[in-house]
């Protein structure tokens, strides 16, 4: 079954430019603490439980970026 | 005859003077908007202190079996990125995950970074998030 859930997050992360000679590449790790703002159960026929997704949730991740244009 | 044209030129006159005050108004309106889109960018070629887009990918959503494309638009100590993103990564973190399970079947998100302290370091920031999930149930999957 599927769910559509809108959360709100805040977000903590370094954009680190790993070589000087070619700065159009970019690494930025980053960890982000995600709220709900709409969330609702799912209904199962056959099982004895509901699902809600998670309220709280936390996600890192790591962006790997090239920048574009002249300067 | 005369009375005629003199009106017949005053029309013209003051339809001239429109149009010239709308030509005015535009090539203002132009430079205001390419001063405000190329300005900085030309004054400055340090794009930290400008304007850049940025394209970038998240490493994690590889090993989470998916993957994701950012689009950034820096301009001086502000971000705003659009991300789309699918991955099978597992909502571990719930505690009904003995009984089901759930991954992103896909996301797309939008935010606000705010650099600190220099354009190109910590940031601080907001996202809003819609996420798709797929569940199901272990007992009856």
């Amino acid at each position: 079954m599927e769910n559509g859930v809108l959360r709100i997050a805040k977000v903590l992360g370094f954009e680190w430019i790993p070589f000087k000679s070619y700065d159009k590449f970019s690494i930025t790790p980053w960890v982000s603490e995600r709220l709900p703002l709409y969330s609702k159960e799912v209904y199962f026929p056959l099982a004895a439980k509901n699902y809600k997704t998670a309220d709280f949730n936390f996600v890192m991740g790591c962006n790997i970026g090239i920048r574009l244009g002249k300067n | 005859m005369l009375y005629g044209s003199f009106v017949y030129n005053n029309v013209r006159h003051m339809k001239n003077k429109n149009n010239m005050k709308k030509k005015i108004a535009l090539i203002a309106l132009t430079i205001v908007i390419g001063n405000f889109v190329y300005g900085q960018k030309a004054e400055n070629f340090d794009y930290k202190q400008g304007k850049s887009f940025s394209l970038q990918m998240d490493a994690f959503d590889f090993m989470a079996k998916g993957f994701s494309l950012w689009g950034n638009y820096t301009f001086n100590y502000n971000r705003i990125f659009l991300d789309g993103d699918i991955n099978q990564l597992p909502d571990f973190l719930n505690s009904l995950s003995d009984d089901f399970t759930e991954k992103i079947k896909y996301f797309i998100q939008a935010g606000y970074y705010r650099f600190i302290k220099k354009p190109n370091e910590l940031f601080i920031g907001v996202e809003l998030i819609y996420q798709q999930m797929k569940i199901s149930n272990k007992s009856t999957s």
